[in-house]
């Protein structure tokens, strides 16, 4: 992303060379600061767009530990982290699942659902009653990675031009560009 | 604290009156309450917080 700067001094040609030199040394400490800030906003962006996908924290941890963007201290690299049932349910193949009893997580949300049909399905099964029986749940995908990096993408944008604005005020002693 | 355990091979539910719910517990699984039901064949309680000691200064006369 260029950025194209004009510098005034006011004669003194030492100042100027040696704001540039405080700039190009600001400039690398800046850029890393600028990802880490975009890092929670990217954190907080794909947590928000689960709950919009319909995701509820029913069993899991996605928001909170499931989620995570964490930035090395020294490098430059950052890393999000999505738990791997939040990697699947962005992405998995639509696929009936039956009512078992082995399936408690399944269940014990079942016997919680809004549909009295599946109520009455988990009720059942968790009462004892075969699972052959009953018809199974179908399930899709919630997509909300790709949701979430789209809506914090854009915002990288101002946080380095703010990052960049106070490394350059910083290296000039904070007179005016 | 409490950490109420359920002991039946099937899901279990108890009311808990602080939160105003049902809270669905799974098999062999656990939950930790403020207001655990009471104890019986199926719930097995367990009681979390430990007991305050108080700190005690030893004073050495010479």
């Amino acid at each position: 992303m260029p950025y194209i700067m004009r510098i005034t001094s006011d004669g003194d040609f030492m100042k100027a060379i040696n704001a540039l030199k405080g700039l190009r040394n600001m400039l690398p400490k800046m850029e890393k600061e600028a990802m880490r800030e975009w890092g929670k906003v990217l954190e907080r962006d794909i947590k928000r767009s689960a709950v919009t996908a319909g995701i509820k924290d029913f069993t899991g941890n996605l928001q909170n530990r499931g989620i995570r963007y964490e930035q090395s201290k020294t490098g430059k690299i950052g890393k999000l982290f999505i738990a791997q049932y939040g990697v699947y349910l962005d992405a998995m193949a639509p696929h009936p699942v039956y009512f078992k009893q082995s399936r408690g997580n399944l269940l014990r949300w079942g016997m919680q659902a809004s549909n009295a049909s599946v109520r009455r399905k988990a009720n059942k099964v968790n009462d004892g009653e075969s699972w052959k029986g009953f018809s199974p749940l179908y399930v899709r995908p919630h997509p909300f990675i790709r949701a979430g990096f789209k809506r914090a993408r854009p915002k990288l944008n101002r946080i380095i031009r703010k990052k960049t604005t106070q490394a350059l005020m910083q290296s000039i002693g904070g007179t005016n560009v | 604290m409490f950490k109420v355990t359920n002991k039946a091979k099937d899901v279990r539910k108890f009311r808990d009156n602080q939160k105003g719910k049902d809270i669905y517990v799974n098999p062999k699984g656990f939950v930790i309450t403020n207001r655990p039901p009471e104890a019986n064949p199926v719930w097995k309680i367990e009681l979390l917080e430990k007991p305050k000691v108080k700190k005690t200064i030893e004073v050495n006369e010479q």
